[in-house]
């Protein structure tokens, strides 16, 4: 009895030894050190009120003056207006105004373009437009491109990722309500492995520079687009991989594509905001330390203008969410953790260029 | 107790069996479609170390383990080897789901629609199970030999 109580614990004790091993093996291996550094500077960012949501569906349609506005993934055309100011929450659900009885899923999404908001759709294709307070939308567009990603850019236009119906690769376009209805460029995403995940990244909008930003998630890159699709700037983030580190198999039972490895994501997830970029970043630098860079999620902050790395900032677990979603205002940065929205200060000695005109800096950008 | 040492022999056929059945099942299901266990094997965070080595051991022990639990004379062995192959399962949900800096979609187990903690309770069960059965077999083995002694 004694002896197969003990052949038994080691039986246990092997099991888990063998998977830590494993677990200590492929962690040195993904948490490796990069050969590039990180400035730190004192209180970029003080945490300021937070909200419970109740859900960690939310996502952010966008900002309008003092308000955010959330939209939810699971209800696609419900949208909750918070004054950042009192935090008081105001719920709506946006009413649509078509002849058909139209379908929203989980590809869905609300954006605020102030005065207007939209929703799009790309798996069905379709943009509605409403104004913001009457909350009823109906079609501007005339609809004909499939896409997977969609960011207003005026009134009536919009820029585009789609797959290329010539190459299968992410291809970026422009869509609008005159003709010709949709333009694209595909010398602007550039393909390194298959040109789908390799192409993979963060679209957003700049308002106040009327700038598209397109930064890879596998790659050290960023272009700043101009709205007729052409190509202003290319930027590099920190960090030192210039080509994707990812691998793609097909699986042929059910004719898909997919990452075959634990790819090395450089930029989970950006915003931009006036001359800036905030990029919260995978990737840990030689100056930090492993343990905060783990418990925390860094930011790395960017003016594109002059192309250059200011500092970073860390994010720390809000009731012991991880930072999920943001985006900046001239004066916060939004969180979502999890079921959580939390505003956070950003501190105008170091955010200077929050607030400054954009045009003073024109003629940085036509060089 | 008494129950369990008097219904012991088939206590253990059944824990055998219900091993067998989940090995067998599991190692098909994965050379079924091996191309795509590799990958999914590929894909996780805890395995990048091993490659696609795992991908052919695992399938091939649990077929060798499920061979052994059919024999009798192999039995105790193979409840052994089950148990320490079913605690590296388990320990790796444990692990994916506490340390892993993030959760694959697949489980790449046994039943596909199985989420990672019903998975683990699952395990856990099996884990008992194991043991459960190590012990009525060793304490089965002892006691034949009492017997003997008493008769002579």
């Amino acid at each position: 009895m004694k002896s197969s109580l003990i052949k038994i614990l080691v039986c246990l004790f092997t099991g888990v030894l063998t998977v830590s091993i494993l677990y200590g093996l492929s962690d040195t291996l993904t948490h490796k050190r990069n050969s590039f550094y990180r400035y730190f500077t004192t209180h970029p960012v003080s945490y300021n009120k937070s909200i419970d949501l109740k859900y960690n569906s939310y996502y952010f349609a966008g900002t309008s003056n003092d308000y955010v506005y959330l939209s939810n993934l699971t209800a696609p055309l419900h949208l909750l207006k918070i004054n950042l100011a009192t935090i008081d929450t105001n719920h709506y659900t946006i009413k649509i105004d078509d002849k058909n009885p139209l379908k929203f899923s989980n590809s869905t999404r609300v954006s605020i373009f102030n005065p207007h908001f939209f929703i799009t759709d790309g798996i069905e294709p379709r943009i509605l437009r409403g104004t913001i307070g009457e909350w009823s939308a109906k079609r501007i567009m005339y609809d004909s491109m499939y896409f997977n990603d969609a960011k207003p850019i005026g009134s009536k236009s919009f820029v585009l990722r789609s797959i290329s119906s010539k190459t299968n690769e992410n291809i970026l376009g422009k869509e609008s309500n005159t003709k010709p209805h949709v333009i694209l460029n595909d010398q602007l995403l550039k393909k390194q492995v298959d040109g789908i995940f390799c192409t993979d990244g963060i679209l957003r909008y700049n308002k106040n520079l009327s700038k598209i930003i397109y930064l890879y998630h596998y790659r050290n890159e960023y272009l700043v687009i101009d709205t007729t699709l052409t190509l202003l700037n290319k930027g590099h983030t920190i960090d030192t991989n210039t080509v994707a580190k990812i691998k793609v198999a097909s699986i042929t039972s059910n004719q898909t594509k997919t990452i075959s490895e634990p790819p090395i994501v450089v930029n989970k997830n950006a915003d931009a905001y006036n001359n800036y970029l905030f990029v919260h970043s995978g990737l840990m630098s030689k100056n930090e330390s492993k343990k905060t860079f783990q418990e925390t999620s860094v930011i790395d902050i960017y003016n594109i203008l002059s192309n250059t790395y200011e500092f970073s900032i860390y994010i720390y677990p809000y009731k012991k969410q991880k930072l999920k979603r943001f985006i900046v205002t001239n004066k916060y940065l939004l969180g979502i953790h999890n079921q959580y929205l939390v505003v956070y200060d950003l501190n105008p000695k170091w955010f200077k260029d929050l607030n400054t005109k954009p045009k003073e800096n024109k003629d940085i950008l036509s060089r | 107790m008494k129950w369990l040492q008097k219904h012991a022999n088939f206590i253990i056929e059944c824990i055998s069996v219900l091993y067998i059945l989940l090995f067998v099942y599991a190692a098909v299901s994965k050379l079924l479609d091996f191309q795509k266990f590799k990958i999914q094997v590929g894909q996780s965070p805890i395995l990048t170390a091993l490659g696609h080595w795992i991908a052919i051991l695992v399938p091939i022990l649990e077929i060798l383990i499920a061979t052994g639990l059919m024999f009798p004379g192999l039995r105790l062995k193979s409840l052994y080897a089950s148990l320490f192959l079913m605690t590296i399962f388990t320990t790796y949900i444990i692990f994916i789901l506490n340390f892993s800096p993030y959760i694959p979609c697949s489980c790449g187990g046994i039943l596909d629609d199985m989420g990672w903690n019903a998975h683990l309770v699952f395990n856990l069960g099996f884990v008992l199970l194991a043991i459960l059965g190590i012990l009525l077999l060793e304490h089965k083995k002892v006691k034949p030999s009492f017997k003997t002694s008493t008769v002579s």
